[in-house]
Order: C-alpha cells, then sequence, then structure tokens
C-alpha cells in the first residue's frame, strides 16, 4: 500500500495553521514505517517523539526556520551523533557515530525531525540496494523489482510515502537512479556545494550528499540547507568560486550519441522524447551536442571509483572501530576481519582498486583515467558554453527485478551510464519523474536526468519546474 | 596486460583474505571490468598538461590544540579493545 504523499511546503503549511503538529507527523511516519513492505528502513530512532516535541515548542515559540516539524529519513552513511550508522556493512554492525555531519547539523538547526536511517548498497556500492548487508529493499512500484541504488531506501521511503523526503548520497549515480526507479526527485549538487564531513567515505573525488523529494521546490529547499562552504571540508567551495546563472535558461543540448547505447529501452526512448516535447512546449529550445568524452565515462568511473574506495576502505582493519576478528597476530586480524566483515561487492572493488593502483598498473589505469577524467571536465566547460543544460533519461530502462543483475557486476555497472558523467565532471544533474512505462502488471516510473554547470544548481530547479508544470 | 590477474598477491596488497573458492570467479570480474575500462586510453590521448583547481584549503592551522584528551572517551567507546589506561589493545605486532 502507497501513503499519501505530501510535499513539504504542504506539510509546513498543514502545520501553521495548526491542522496538524510535528508529533502527529512523526508518529504518522513511524506507523507507516511500522508497515513498510518495502524495507526501506534498517532502524528507526529512538528520540523520534522528543525531536517532534522540541519542533512543536519551538513553532509555538515563534521561530521560523525552514523546515520545522517535517520528518526526514537519513541515509545509513551520514553520521548522526550518538546514533548507528552502519553503511548496509556488517563491519560497521555496531558502529554509533560520536559526531554529526555538517549536512545533518544543518537540517537540525533547520527544525527537521529525523525518523530513521534508510537501507542502502553496502558502502554505497550497487545500483539496486541488493549489496545490502541487511536486507533486500523493493519497489513501491512493484514488490518483485528493485528500488535503485545505492539510496535506494531513501527513494523507496519517499517514493512509497514514509517521510516527504530524504538524504541520499551520489557517487556515480545513487541518489539520482533509485529516484528515477521510484518516481520522486533526486538532486547531485555540484561537487563541493554540500560538505562531506560525516558522510562516510566511498570515491572522495565523486561523492556527494543530495535530497531525494516529492518534487523539485523540496529538493531546491534542502538543497538550500546543506549547502555551503565548510571548515571541516577542504573541497567545499566558496561562494565566489565559481560563477552562477546569469540569466534564465533557455537552451538545452542533447548529447546524441551516448543516446545510442545498446542498453536503451525503447519505452524508454520514445518517454524521452515525450520530454523533449514538453521542454520545448515550455519555451525551451533543444539542440543536439557532441560530447564524445562523456561516452568514455563510465570506463573512467570503473578506474577512479575503486581505487579510491581501495585507499578509504584501507581504515576498516579491526584496531580503532567497527568489527574486529579474535586472531593471534595482528596481520592476521586484519585479513580476517576484512574477510568478514564486508560483502562480495566490496571486495570486489577493493581488489580491482588496488590492481589499477598497484606498481606495473598504475600509469596504465589509474593515471590514464584521471587524464581521461581531465578532457571530460574541459569538454562540459565548453558545452555550458553553447548550451544551459544537457537532458538524458536518468537510466537506460525502468527498474528491474530483484535477483536479475545480481551475478553479473558489469551488467550492474551500466545502470550509471547516464549518471556518472556528472560525478566524473563535478557538475550538478537532478532527476525529476517523467512519467510511466507499464511492464507487466504495473506502471513503473521513469526519470529525466538534466545536467548544469557548476554552480548552476538554480538552472536545474528552472527547468525542472517549467518541467512538471507542463501538462503531458 | 590483465590475462595475468593474480588474486592472491592483490589480495594480500588490499589486506583481505579471500576465499579459494571465489578466486576463480573473481579474477575473472576483474578481467572483464579491466578489458571494459581500457577505452578511457582514447579519450586520455587529448589530455593537456594538469592544472590545480579553484578550491583552496579551508581547514584551520595546526595550532591552538583543544585539551588533550576532550575527545577520547567517545573515541574509545567504538573501540572493539581498550584497556584501563585508554589504550587500544591489539594483538602482538612482531
Amino acid at each position: 500500500m502507497q501513503h499519501s504523499k505530501q510535499t513539504i511546503e504542504d506539510i509546513l503549511t498543514q502545520l501553521s495553521t495548526g491542522e496538524t503538529t510535528a508529533v502527529e507527523l512523526a508518529k504518522l511516519s513511524l506507523q507507516a514505517i511500522e508497515n513498510d513492505e518495502t524495507a526501506a528502513f534498517l532502524g528507526t530512532y529512538e528520540d523520534v517523539l522528543d525531536q517532534a516535541k522540541v519542533a512543536d515548542m519551538r513553532r509555538a515559540d515563534g521561530e521560523k526556520v525552514s523546515l520545522l516539524g517535517v520528518p526526514l529519513a537519513i541515509k545509513d552513511n551520514i553520521l548522526i551523533e550518538g546514533k548507528t550508522a552502519s553503511a548496509g556493512s556488517q563491519i560497521l554492525k555496531d558502529y554509533v557515530a560520536p559526531y554529526s555531519a555538517t549536512a545533518i547539523e544543518k537540517l537540525q538547526a533547520a527544525g527537521a525531525v529525523l525518523v530513521g536511517r534508510t537501507n542502502m548498497d553496502e558502502f554505497a556500492m550497487g545500483s539496486s540496494t541488493e549489496h545490502s548487508s541487511y536486507q533486500v529493499t523493493k519497489n513501491p512500484y512493484d514488490k518483485e523489482r528493485v528500488p535503485g541504488g545505492s539510496s535506494g531506501g531513501s527513494a523507496a521511503a519517499v517514493g512509497g510515502g514514509l517521510v516527504p523526503a530524504a538524504l541520499g548520497s551520489d557517487t556515480g549515480g545513487s541518489v539520482r537512479q533509485p529516484a528515477s526507479f521510484c518516481g520522486v526527485v533526486g538532486l547531485k549538487p555540484t561537487y563541493g556545494a554540500v560538505s562531506r564531513h560525516g558522510l562516510i567515505a566511498m570515491g572522495s573525488s565523486l561523492d556527494q550528499i543530495g535530497p531525494l523529494t516529492n518534487n523539485v521546490a523540496d529538493a531546491e529547499r534542502i538543497y538550500n540547507i546543506i549547502s555551503g562552504p565548510d571548515k571541516r571540508d577542504s573541497t567545499t567551495y566558496q561562494k565566489d568560486t565559481y560563477s552562477s546563472p546569469k540569466n534564465t535558461p533557455k537552451k538545452i543540448g542533447v548529447p546524441r550519441q551516448l543516446l545510442e547505447t545498446d542498453g536503451l529501452d525503447v519505452a524508454v526512448k520514445e518517454n524521452f522524447n515525450e520530454s523533449l516535447e514538453m521542454l520545448k512546449l515550455a519555451g525551451y529550445e533543444i539542440t543536439d551536442i557532441k560530447l564524445p568524452a562523456l561516452q568514455e565515462a563510465l570506463a573512467m568511473y570503473y578506474i577512479i571509483m575503486p581505487a579510491e574506495v581501495s585507499s578509504n576502505l584501507a581504515r576498516y582493519d579491526g584496531v580503532a572501530y567497527g568489527l574486529r576478528t579474535d586472531d593471534d597476530d595482528l596481520f592476521t586480524q586484519y585479513i580476517h576481519t576484512r574477510r568478514d566483515g564486508f560483502g562480495p561487492e566490496v571486495k570486489r572493488r577493493l581488489l580491482l582498486g588496488t590492481y589499477v593502483l598497484s606498481a606495473g598498473y598504475y600509469d596504465a589505469y589509474y593515471r590514464t583515467a584521471v587524464r581521461a577524467r581531465q578532457v571530460l571536465e574541459a569538454a562540459f566547460r565548453d558545452v555550458f558554453k553553447e548550451v544551459d543544460a544537457i537532458v538524458t533519461p536518468t537510466t537506460p530502462a525502468p527498474a528491474f527485478k530483484i535477483g536479475d543483475k545480481s551475478d553479473d557486476p558489469l551488467e550492474m555497472y551500466l545502470q550509471d551510464v547516464f549518471t556518472v558523467g556528472a560525478n566524473i565532471g563535478g557538475v550538478p544533474a537532478i532527476s525529476i519523474p517523467s512519467g510511466t512505462v507499464a511492464v507487466e502488471a504495473n506502471n513503473l516510473p521513469l526519470g529525466l536526468q538534466l545536467v548544469a554547470a557548476k554552480n548552476h544548481e538554480q538552472t536545474l530547479f528552472t527547468i525542472g519546474k517549467d518541467f512538471e508544470s507542463t501538462e503531458r | 596486460m590483465s590475462d595475468d590477474i593474480n588474486i592472491k598477491k592483490i589480495a594480500k596488497l588490499a589486506r583481505i583474505e579471500i576465499n579459494e573458492t571465489d578466486e576463480a570467479e573473481l579474477a575473472t570480474n576483474i578481467t572483464d571490468i579491466l578489458s571494459y575500462v581500457g577505452s578511457v586510453k582514447k579519450v586520455a590521448d587529448e589530455a593537456g598538461s594538469p592544472e590545480a583547481g579553484p578550491v583552496r584549503n579551508v581547514l584551520r592551522e595546526d595550532t591552538d590544540p583543544h585539551e588533550p584528551g576532550e575527545y577520547r572517551d567517545a573515541l574509545l567507546r567504538e573501540a572493539p579493545s581498550v584497556d584501563g589506561d585508554g589504550y587500544i589493545v591489539v594483538p602482538p605486532i612482531l
């Protein structure tokens, strides 16, 4: 069963008129999570009602902050002081965060009520949430299908109406792809727009925290709260580091060659062409662009990401925190802790990353991928002199069945073919619901992806809202 | 180049034990992935010399340290094994 989906704006209106209270909303959300058939959550926090009471008191005192009393879900790889954060992994099964992520501190200051932690592929490695070491999350539109991943729990939670919004993280598409599969909006901000302090690291040059919401305005609202420079993350940028959009967007580019991808579903292609017509109706000029380097983004990604994974996950050695096996010497303890604590996909990427960084192969793989990345970054800079945004489908096909791709890693990786470019290029991208396609007995959601220049999130919001309000 | 994947050797570098039954499959997976990613070469040849990005360090200078022990208890709470003096206990290294 799907619960009623409400936007943050609706909820805030009801709160301000006294039609409901934060406590009432929190109770409804907890109840919905209790009855949830999609297994979106790994757990709810024990102090939810206390948080909601505080929010109601703040409102009674006349405080006006932009999320006061709004229930939110948090991906299991974002730290909240005193609460479990396992990144979907056995190696962090009982890990309790000693500090909060900057994004969390900002949400708390804005009055959000954090209800629980959502399921994810282990350490955010996957496109289906099947790689969680705890449970398989189901798609709210079809329980036999995946919600996408790695932020599959957050997408199912919003898509299933359990919470009005959630945080996810996106390293190669992990917010946008599940958003597309679950019929919600998902934003991957510019690299450096949102602090990564307190986000459990996967690929540090690619990771960004982003919101999943029921409409573009809500994504914008959360983005405005969580973004901004942070003294605890040197990769966050200042207000004047990049230009801001000067004019309202007019011209949108289509990278035609990328759409010739073999795996592109016919229904997705039709839906995409309809979306282009809608953008034209909304007054945008659609033009074909050439971006050959974008076609190699997935190849760059599967060198750079595992290389960073192998470095970042070196810290899970059983010494200072997390799982530790009982062994007689330290080396054996390291290799056994990691053998028992990591699942198969994490092991695969650790080994791949170690290989591409190892002596004799570093130049051929890692250094070559970094140079290719430079070429793509330059290509994005050039193309955004010609067009305000780039548009593609978010995914090559609608949600697939649970178990369909879990045996073939390369097949799973191809899920990211349209989304990884934005992570490699460090540019912002958003997925917006673009209608549904009938598959077997169900209507499955599809998503439209818009990509803009660095720090041009406003362009995405403007086009996104126009797209939402154009009659299909 | 990637036809000689030695999983045992990489696993040792990665500080992880891989079950022998999984070695062959992992070697196949990694070989497949490496053959897919090989195409980055085409693009890399167009790269100019690397440039530093516009983002600058914002971390504080390493001065005015906090009080010793201020965060110790909170951090040690997560350690698998701790002795009475606040040290993390590990098995013998040598």
